[in-house]
C-alpha cells in the first residue's frame, strides 16, 4: 500500500476533497454576498421631491481624474474635422455655458441652425437638444460631432487624432481599462459635463432656507412667477428641462414671428408625429440672465422680452412690465457660478 | 507505467465529473437570481410609482415632474441592464422570456409617450385652470370690469365659472354643454363690448375652451396610460423567468445532491486512505524497526555498503570503515572502485556487473585495497535491488572478512602445491626410472636372449638363463611399481572397449595353465549362464586383477585346485551397468585371520617369512584392489589357514552395445547323450551344469574304467552314447586317448569323442590327438567354445572346432621393417630380435631420417620412437602422413615410448600412429601389434595365405624326434647344433640358385634340405621343401621366404626344445 502509485492516488483524491470543499463554499458564500448587490448602480440623481423645485444638491461626487480629462476634451479642437472648433467654442462656461449668439459657428465658419443651449446643469435635462432627440449627453455628442455644420467630422477620425497624442494615450490608459476608445472619450466629456453645476445661486441658498437673501422685487417676481403659471412648465430642479410643451400654445408664434423653417418643427422632427408639432423640450431657468439670446430661434436678446413673449404665447396673458421685472429679477437670482470644477 | 495509465485515465474522469457535477450545480446563479428578481420587482415598483406620480401630479399633489422623469429614467436603465446584463435570459431575440420582455418594453415605450402628453396637457389644463377663476375675477371685479347686471357677469360668474369650476372636479356632458353653451353665448356678445373687456373675455373664452377640452383629452390620456398593461406583462416576465429558474433551481439541486454524494463519498474514501495509510505507516514503521534491528544485527557481523547504480558509494556501516579505514565522509559519493586492490583481471569485475546488472546475486571473493595501501579479502554477496523496470536501481553488498582465512589458504595452498609438486616429482621419478631401468633392463634381457642363440656351454647357458629369469623377474616388479605409481599419482585411466568377457577369461587362466599344471593343479572356469558374453570394460586392468589372484592362488597353492567364479549380481546401478563378482578360490595355505586386512595394504603380505619363501613385491593384490576400485567395486579375502582362500572381486562393467552371439545353435544339442569323463569333481561338475543346461543328457564318471563301463551298459541298454567328453589325462592305467581307443573299439564311428586338454600347450598331446584323429579342446574352456567343439566333433560345423594353437613364430611374415630409433642399443636389440624373426631391418637415426629412408624404399611396417632428436616420432608420423595423401597408401607405423603411461597410445593415435609399443620391446606385445596388423599385411596375398606354413605348428614334437634318435638327448642336441650350423648356408646356395634360376641347383638344394629335415620328422616344413623340389619353373621366391621363415622358426624351436629339454621331460613323465 505504500508504493508510490498509491500514494499518488491519495493526494489526487484529496486534492479533489479540497477542490470540492472550496467549490461547496464557494457556492453558500456566492448566496451570502448576494444580499449586499441588490443595489443601483447609478444613484438616483435628483432627489424625490413633491415640491415645485429644490435646490441643486451639493453633495454630488465624481470621478475627479474623469472630469479632469473630460474637460481637456471639451477643450479640445482636435474634435473637429479642421481642429477648429471644441466643445467649449460653443458652450463658454463664462457665458452661461453657451456662446450668446444665435446660431453658433461650425468648422469653416458655417453658422447653425438652432440656438445653442447651455451645457450648465444640462445633466438635469431629461432629454437633450431642443427636439429631445438624445436621451443622453453621451448620445448628445454624436450630434455637434457628425453636423457637418458643427464639427462635421467622425468619432474613428477623433479617435485616430487623440490616439496619435502620447498625452491622451496614457491619461485613457491610467483611467480606462480599455483605453483611448469612443465610448470612453463620450464617458470622459460626458462625466465633465455632469460635473458643470451651479448649485450655489442665490435661489438654492433661498429654497435651502436663507429666506432674506431674497429681495422684495425677487421674493415678488419668484411669487409672480409661481402665480402666472409659469412654474406649470418651469418646474423641477432646473425649472424646466423635464416635459416637452408646444411653442405658441395660447398664440401663433411662428405666424407672428414669421419665416417658417424646419427646426420650428421641434419634437416633429424626431416623432414625425402631427400632434409633435411646434413641440420642444421645455428650457431649465438656471442662469437664463446670462444665456440669451433666448428660445429655439434665439430671436429674442432681451430676457423681459422673453418673460412678455412666454406669458402671451405659451400662458395666453397680457403680463404688466412691473410682473414681467419682477420675474426677470427673480429668474436673476438663478444665476450660480461654475467655479471650474463641481460644488 | 502500464498500470499507472487506467489510474490517471480514472483520477482524470473523476476530475471530469467532478467539474461537470460543479458546473451544472452552479449553473444556477443564486446571485444572478436575486440580481434579476430584485431588478424586476424594482420595475414592478417603479411602474406602480410611475402611474402614483402621474396620479399626483393630475390631482396637483406633486408640483414638479422630476420623479416622474427619474422614475422613466430609472427604468430605462433597468431594462437596459436587464437586457445587457442577462443576455443569456433576455437577450434572445426568440426566446418567450425575451420576447416577453420586449412586449413590456413596448408597453412602457407607449406608456412613456403618454406621460409626455400627459405632462404637456397637465401643465397647460393646469395653468388654464388656475388662470380661469383669475380671468373671471378680472373681468368682474378688476378695472375696466362689467357693470353690474350685464347680461355676461350672470353668464361669466353664475354659469361659467360654477359649470366650468364642477366640471373639472365631476365633469359630465350636462356641465360640458352648459359650459360651451356659456362660451358660445360670451362669443357672440363678446363683439359688443370695449376692446379691454373683449380682450379679457376673448381670454375667457380660450382659457374654458383648453379646460373643456383638456378636461377631456387628459382624462383620456389617464384612461390610456393606466390601461397600458405593463405591470401585467412585468408580472408576466416574472412568471416566465422565475418558471425557468425554478426548472434550473429543481435541475441544479439534483447536480448538487450528486455534488455532495460525491463529495461525501470522496470524504469517506479519502479517512478510509488515510486510515489505510495510518495502519501502512505503523506496519511499515514495524518492519523498518525490525529491519533496522536485522539491519544492526548485519552490521555487527558483516561489512555492509551499498552503492547506487553507477557505483557509487551511499552509504557503509562501521565494520566497513574499519577495515577499509576510510571515514564515510571520505567514502561516500565515491565510486567504489576507489577500493579496487588491482588483483583481479577486469574480465572478473565485467562478469560481476553482468551478474548484478541482470538482477542477479553475486557471489565471490574478492579482494580490496585499504586507505593505508595493504589488501584484505572479503567474501561478498552483491544483491541488485531493481526498479519496476528490472534496472538495478542499488546494489547492496554484504561482506565478511576472510582475509585471515585468505592467508590461511594461501598458506596451505603453497603446502599444497609444494605437496604436489613433491608428489609430481615422485611420480615423474618412478616413471623416469622406471623408463631409466626399463632401458638396461631391454639391453640385460635382449642382449641374454641373443647370448642364449650363440654357441655356449651348458655351464654358461645356465647362468645365463637364470640371468634372464632373473631379469624377467625384476621387470614384473618395476612394472608393479611403475602401475601402483600410476595409480597413487592418479594417472590410472580405465577403458571402456568392448570384449568378450568368457574369450577373455579363458585366455587369461590359460596363461597361467602351463605353470599349473606344473605343479600339478586343476584350473577351473565357472561362468554362470545369466554373466552376458560381451561387455564393456578395460579387459586388459581386468585381466591384471584376475593374473593377479591367480598368480596369488598359483603360487600359494601346492595341491588341489583354482578356480574362478564368475557371476553376476542383482545389485545393479543402473540399466548400462553390470555388476560383475568374480571369486578367484584355491586350497593352498590360507591366510590368518588377523593378516587378512594387511594382505591388501601396499608391500605387504601376510607374513614376511612368506615373502621370503614365496618371493613377490606384495604389491600386486594393491593393485588389484585399487583397479577394482576404479572399477567401482572392490576385493575381498575370505581365508582359512591351511584350506584355501577366496578372493572376491566385485567390479562394474557396461553392457556392450553389441549382442551376444545367439548360442542357437547350442539347442542341436539338446537331448544327445554324453559321457563326461573328468577324474575332478570340480571340474566335472561344472561342465556337467554346462552340458545339463543345454540340456544334453549327461551321464559323469570320474575314470576310464567306470567310463568304460558305462559306455558297456548304455550300449547294452540300446542308449549308446553319441559323445564321450573325456579329459586327456584320467587317474588309472588308461588316459583319455586309451578311453577314446576302447570307446571306438566298442561303439565304432556312432560315438564322437572330444577330449580335453591341459592348456599347457604340449604338443605331445596335440600331436596324439592328430594322430589318433580325436578332435579336442583346451581346458580351460567357455560354454560358447564347448559349444562349438562338441558340434564339430558331432560333425556339425559352425564354426572351427578346434582353437588353433598358434604361435607367434608360426604365423609370422618377413617383413621389411623401417626402425626409427635413435638409442644405440635399442637399436641393436630391436634388430636383432627383428632380423631373428627374419624380418629385414632399416634403421633410421632419427625423424627426420626416417622419413627421408621411408620415401626412398618400400617398407611393410615402421617401428617409430617417439623420441628422437631433429624431429620426434609424432613429427615424423604426421610429415609421413601428409606425404601419403598424394600417395593415397598407408604404412602401419606402430609407435615406441619409454613413457609405460596411460596416454602415451593415445598421443600415438592421434599423431596418426597405427599401434603403439611401450620399451622395452616386449616381443609378445610387438607380435599382437603386428598381428593386429597382419590382416593388413596379409589380406594382399592370397597364396601365401594358403600355404601351410601359415597355419602349420611346423609339425614338430620333440617326443617323436626324439623317438627317433632313440631318446638320446645328447644326439638330438648335437643333431640341433648341426642343423643350425649347416641349414643357412644351403639356404644362401638356394637363395643363390633361385637368383641364378638354376632349376637343376635348387632341386638338389631342395631335396637336401628335405633330408636334413625329416631328422626332425617335421613334415609340413619337409612339405615347404618339397614343393620347391618337385615344382620347377615356378615363382620360388614367396616360397624361399617361406621356408626361410619356417627353417627359422625350425631352428628356434629346436633350440628352445634343447634348452627345454629337461622340464619338458620331467612335465611328460609326470
Amino acid at each position: 500500500m505504500l508504493n508510490l502509485d498509491g500514494t499518488r492516488l491519495r493526494v489526487l483524491l484529496l486534492l479533489i476533497l479540497g477542490v470540492t470543499a472550496i467549490l461547496l463554499w464557494w457556492n453558500v458564500a456566492a448566496v451570502d454576498a448576494d444580499a449586499q448587490s441588490a443595489v443601483l448602480r447609478r444613484e438616483t440623481f435628483i432627489p424625490v421631491s413633491m415640491d415645485i423645485t429644490q435646490p441643486i444638491p451639493t453633495s454630488i461626487k465624481f470621478d475627479m481624474r474623469k472630469v479632469a480629462l473630460g474637460r481637456e476634451l471639451f477643450n479640445e479642437r482636435r474634435l473637429s474635422a479642421d481642429d477648429s472648433i471644441a466643445c467649449a467654442s460653443c458652450h463658454v462656461m463664462s457665458q452661461g455655458g453657451a456662446d450668446g449668439l444665435v446660431h453658433s459657428i461650425g468648422v469653416r465658419g458655417a453658422e447653425g441652425a438652432i440656438n445653442a443651449p447651455t451645457v450648465l446643469n444640462s445633466a438635469f435635462n431629461f432629454v437633450q437638444f431642443w427636439d429631445g432627440r438624445a436621451a443622453t449627453l453621451e448620445a448628445q455628442m454624436d450630434g455637434p460631432v457628425h453636423h457637418p455644420k458643427e464639427m462635421a467630422t467622425t468619432w474613428s477620425a477623433i479617435t485616430i487624432k487623440l490616439s496619435n497624442d502620447e498625452h491622451y494615450r496614457k491619461a485613457f490608459a491610467s483611467i480606462y481599462r480599455d483605453a483611448l476608445t469612443v465610448p470612453n472619450i463620450k464617458d470622459a466629456i460626458a462625466t465633465f459635463e455632469r460635473s458643470l453645476l451651479t448649485p450655489d445661486s442665490r435661489f438654492d441658498r433661498y429654497l435651502r432656507g436663507d429666506q432674506a437673501i431674497f429681495t422684495a422685487q425677487e421674493l415678488r417676481g419668484y411669487e409672480t412667477f409661481q402665480h402666472y403659471g409659469c412654474i406649470t412648465c418651469h418646474q423641477g430642479i432646473n425649472l424646466g428641462g423635464n416635459m416637452y410643451e408646444r411653442m405658441g400654445l395660447m398664440a401663433d408664434y411662428f405666424g407672428d414671428r414669421g419665416h417658417l423653417s424646419e427646426v420650428d418643427y421641434g419634437r416633429y422632427n424626431v416623432t414625425h408625429q402631427e400632434s409633435d408639432r411646434y413641440y420642444f423640450r421645455v428650457p431649465g431657468l438656471r442662469n437664463v440672465a446670462r444665456t440669451a439670446p433666448y428660445f429655439h430661434d434665439g430671436s429674442v436678446t432681451e430676457l423681459r422680452d422673453a418673460v412678455e413673449i412666454m406669458a402671451k404665447y405659451q400662458l395666453g396673458r397680457e403680463m404688466p412690465q412691473q410682473d414681467a421685472e419682477a420675474i426677470v429679477a427673480f429668474l436673476r437670482t438663478l444665476n450660480g457660478d461654475y467655479a471650474g470644477s463641481p460644488p | 507505467m502500464m498500470r499507472a495509465a487506467p489510474k490517471l485515465l480514472l483520477a482524470l474522469t473523476l476530475t471530469g465529473l467532478l467539474g461537470l457535477l460543479y458546473v451544472r450545480s452552479s449553473s444556477v446563479d443564486a446571485k444572478q437570481h436575486l440580481h434579476i428578481s430584485s431588478q424586476l420587482r424594482q420595475l414592478h415598483q417603479l411602474d406602480e410609482a410611475l402611474g402614483q406620480y402621474v396620479l399626483e401630479a393630475r390631482v396637483g399633489m406633486l408640483k414638479n415632474y422630476d420623479p416622474l422623469v427619474q422614475t422613466q429614467l430609472h427604468i430605462a436603465q433597468l431594462i437596459a441592464d436587464l437586457k445587457a446584463e442577462h443576455l443569456e435570459f433576455f437577450g434572445q431575440a426568440d426566446a418567450k422570456l425575451s420576447l416577453s420582455l420586449d412586449e413590456y418594453i413596448q408597453s412602457n415605450a407607449e406608456k412613456v409617450e403618454l406621460i409626455e402628453r400627459f405632462k404637456s396637457q397637465n401643465s397647460v389644463f393646469k395653468n388654464s385652470a388656475r388662470y380661469f377663476p383669475l380671468a373671471v375675477q378680472q373681468l368682474l371685479e378688476g378695472a375696466g370690469h362689467l357693470r353690474d347686471g350685464d347680461p355676461l357677469e350672470v353668464e361669466v360668474r353664475d354659469k361659467l365659472l360654477r359649470d366650468i369650476l364642477v366640471y373639472q372636479v365631476a365633469p359630465s356632458d350636462t356641465l360640458l354643454h352648459a359650459s360651451l353653451e356659456s362660451r358660445a353665448k360670451i362669443a357672440q356678445r363678446m363683439a359688443s363690448y370695449p376692446p379691454q373687456q373683449r380682450k379679457q373675455l376673448q381670454s375667457l373664452i380660450v382659457h374654458t375652451a383648453i379646460l373643456v377640452a383638456y378636461q377631456e383629452e387628459l382624462e383620456r390620456t389617464l384612461d390610456k396610460l393606466f390601461h397600458i398593461p405593463t405591470a401585467a406583462r412585468l408580472d408576466h416576465v416574472f412568471e416566465l423567468y422565475n418558471a425557468g429558474f425554478e426548472q434550473a433551481e429543481h435541475e441544479a439541486d439534483l447536480y448538487r445532491f450528486w455534488l455532495l454524494l460525491f463529495a461525501f463519498s470522496a470524504v469517506v474514501y479519502g479517512a478510509y486512505s488515510l486510515l489505510r495509510v495510518t495502519r501502512a505507516r505503523a506496519d511499515a514503521m514495524r518492519a523498518l524497526a525490525e529491519l533496522e534491528f536485522q539491519k544492526f544485527a548485519l552490521d555487527q557481523h558483516s561489512i555492509v555498503s551499498i552503492t547506487d547504480r553507477r557505483g557509487a558509494i551511499t552509504y557503509i556501516n562501521q565494520r566497513f570503515t574499519d577495515i577499509s579505514q576510510y571515514e564515510c565522509d571520505e567514502i561516500l559519493g565515491q565510486n567504489h572502485r576507489v577500493l579496487n586492490s588491482g588483483c583481479h583481471s577486469p574480465e572478473f569485475f565485467r562478469q560481476m556487473w553482468q551478474t548484478i546488472s541482470s538482477g542477479q546475486v553475486w557471489h565471490g571473493e574478492i579482494c580490496n585495497r585499504r586507505k593505508d595501501g595493504r589488501l584484505y579479502w572479503v567474501d561478498s554477496s552483491i544483491v541488485p535491488f531493481m526498479d519496476k523496470q528490472g534496472k538495478p536501481l542499488r546494489f547492496v553488498s554484504i561482506r565478511t572478512d576472510i582475509t585471515a582465512r585468505k592467508e590461511a589458504e594461501a598458506v596451505m595452498q603453497a603446502a599444497k602445491e609444494a605437496a604436489e609438486e613433491a608428489s609430481r616429482a615422485k611420480s615423474d621419478f618412478l616413471a623416469n626410472m622406471s623408463h631409466e631401468i626399463r632401458t638396461p633392463m631391454n639391453g640385460i634381457i635382449g642382449m641374454t636372449e641373443l647370448a642364449l642363440d650363440t654357441e655356449l656351454n651348458s655351464e654358461q647357458r645356465e647362468y645365463l638363463g637364470l640371468v634372464q629369469s632373473s631379469a624377467a623377474a625384476l621387470l614384473t616388479i618395476i612394472n608393479d611399481i611403475l602401475d601402483f605409481s600410476k595409480i597413487e599419482a592418479g594417472k590410472m585411466d580405465i577403458e571402456q572397449i568392448d570384449f568378450a568377457l568368457p574369450e577373455m577369461l579363458a585366455q587369461t587362466m590359460a596363461s597361467i595353465a602351463p605353470r599349473a599344471h606344473q605343479k600339478g593343479l586343476e584350473l577351473l572356469l565357472d561362468i554362470a549362464p545369466d554373466v552376458p558374453v560381451w561387455v564393456a570394460g578395460d579387459p586388459g586392468r581386468l585381466r591384471q586383477i584376475i593374473l593377479n589372484l591367480l598368480g596369488n592362488a598359483l603360487k600359494f597353492t601346492d595341491s588341489g585346485e583354482i578356480a574362478l567364479r564368475v557371476t553376476a549380481s542383482d545389485a545393479v546401478a543402473d540399466a548400462q551397468s553390470l555388476r560383475l563378482c568374480m571369486s578367484v578360490s584355491d586350497t593352498g595355505i590360507g591366510i590368518p585371520p588377523d593378516k587378512l586386512q594387511t594382505i591388501f595394504e601396499s608391500f605387504s603380505q601376510a607374513d614376511a617369512t612368506t615373502t621370503r619363501k614365496y618371493g613377490g613385491t606384495g604389491l600386486g593384490l594393491t593393485i588389484s584392489t585399487r583397479l577394482a576400485e576404479l572399477m567401482q567395486g572392490h576385493i575381498r579375502v575370505e581365508s582359512e589357514v591351511g584350506k584355501g582362500s577366496t578372493f572376491h572381486v566385485e567390479l562394474v562393467l557396461l553392457h556392450s552395445s553389441q549382442l551376444a552371439q545367439p548360442a542357437a545353435h547350442c539347442s542341436m544339442l539338446q537331448g544327445v547323450r554324453v559321457l563326461l569323463v573328468d577324474d575332478y569333481a570340480a571340474s566335472r561338475a561344472i561342465t556337467c551344469a554346462i552340458l545339463q543346461r543345454w540340456q544334453m543328457r549327461v551321464t559323469a564318471v570320474g575314470d576310464a574304467a567306470g567310463a568304460q563301463a558305462e559306455l558297456q551298459a548304455a550300449l547294452q541298454a540300446g542308449d549308446a552314447y553319441r559323445v564321450l567328453l573325456a579329459d586327456a589325462q584320467l587317474p588309472g592305467d588308461d588316459d583319455g586317448y586309451e578311453l577314446v581307443a576302447r570307446a571306438r573299439a566298442l561303439q565304432g564311428d556312432a560315438l564322437s569323442p572330444l577330449l580335453l586338454l591341459a592348456a599347457s600347450g604340449q604338443r605331445g598331446e596335440v600331436t596324439r590327438c592328430s594322430e589318433c584323429a580325436i578332435p579336442y579342446l583346451y581346458k580351460p574352456y567357455t560354454a560358447a567354445t564347448l559349444c562349438d567343439a562338441l558340434l564339430a566333433a558331432l560333425g556339425v560345423h559352425t564354426a572351427p572346432a578346434v582353437t588353433p594353437h598358434k604361435t607367434l613364430r608360426g604365423n609370422r611374415q618377413q617383413l621389411h621393417i623401417l626402425l626409427a630409433e635413435d638409442n644405440q642399443l635399442n637399436q641393436t636389440l630391436a634388430t636383432r630380435l627383428l632380423e631373428k624373426f627374419g624380418h629385414r631391418v632399416t634403421v633410421a637415426g632419427n625423424g627426420l631420417i626416417a622419413v627421408e629412408r621411408w620415401r626412398d624404399g618400400s617398407y611393410d611396417v615402421i617401428l617409430m620412437d617417439v623420441d628422437m632428436p631433429e624431429l620426434n616420432g609424432y613429427g615424423a608420423t604426421a610429415q609421413i602422413r601428409a606425404l601419403e595423401q598424394d600417395r593415397a597408401t598407408h604404412i602401419p607405423i606402430i609407435g615406441l615410448t619409454a613413457h609405460a603411461m596411460q596416454g602415451s597410445r593415445e598421443q600415438c593415435l592421434a599423431a596418426g600412429m597405427d599401434g603403439y609399443l611401450s620399451k622395452p620391446i616386449d616381443t609378445k606385445a610387438l607380435w599382437a601389434e603386428l598381428e593386429g596388423l597382419s590382416v593388413a599385411l596379409l589380406c594382399p596375398d592370397e597364396a601365401a595365405a594358403t600355404l601351410p606354413t601359415q597355419t602349420a605348428t611346423l609339425g614338430f614334437e620333440l617326443r617323436r624326434a626324439l623317438q627317433l634318435m632313440d631318446n638320446d638327448k645328447a644326439l638330438f642336441d648335437e643333431m640341433v647344433r648341426i642343423y643350425r650350423a649347416d641349414y643357412p648356408a644351403y639356404m644362401e646356395r638356394l637363395a643363390v640358385a633361385i637368383a641364378a634360376d638354376d632349376a637343376g641347383q635348387i632341386r638338389q638344394l631342395a631335396h637336401t634340405l628335405r633330408g636334413m629335415l625329416s631328422v626332425f620328422d617335421v613334415p609340413e616344413v619337409a612339405m615347404l621343401a618339397e614343393y620347391i623340389e618337385t615344382q620347377p619353373g615356378m615363382d620360388y621366391s614367396q616360397h624361399y621366404a617361406s621356408l626361410a621363415q619356417a627353417l627359422s622358426g625350425l631352428e628356434q624351436i629346436l633350440t628352445d626344445c634343447m634348452n627345454d629339454v629337461q622340464p619338458q621331460h620331467e612335465i611328460t613323465t609326470h
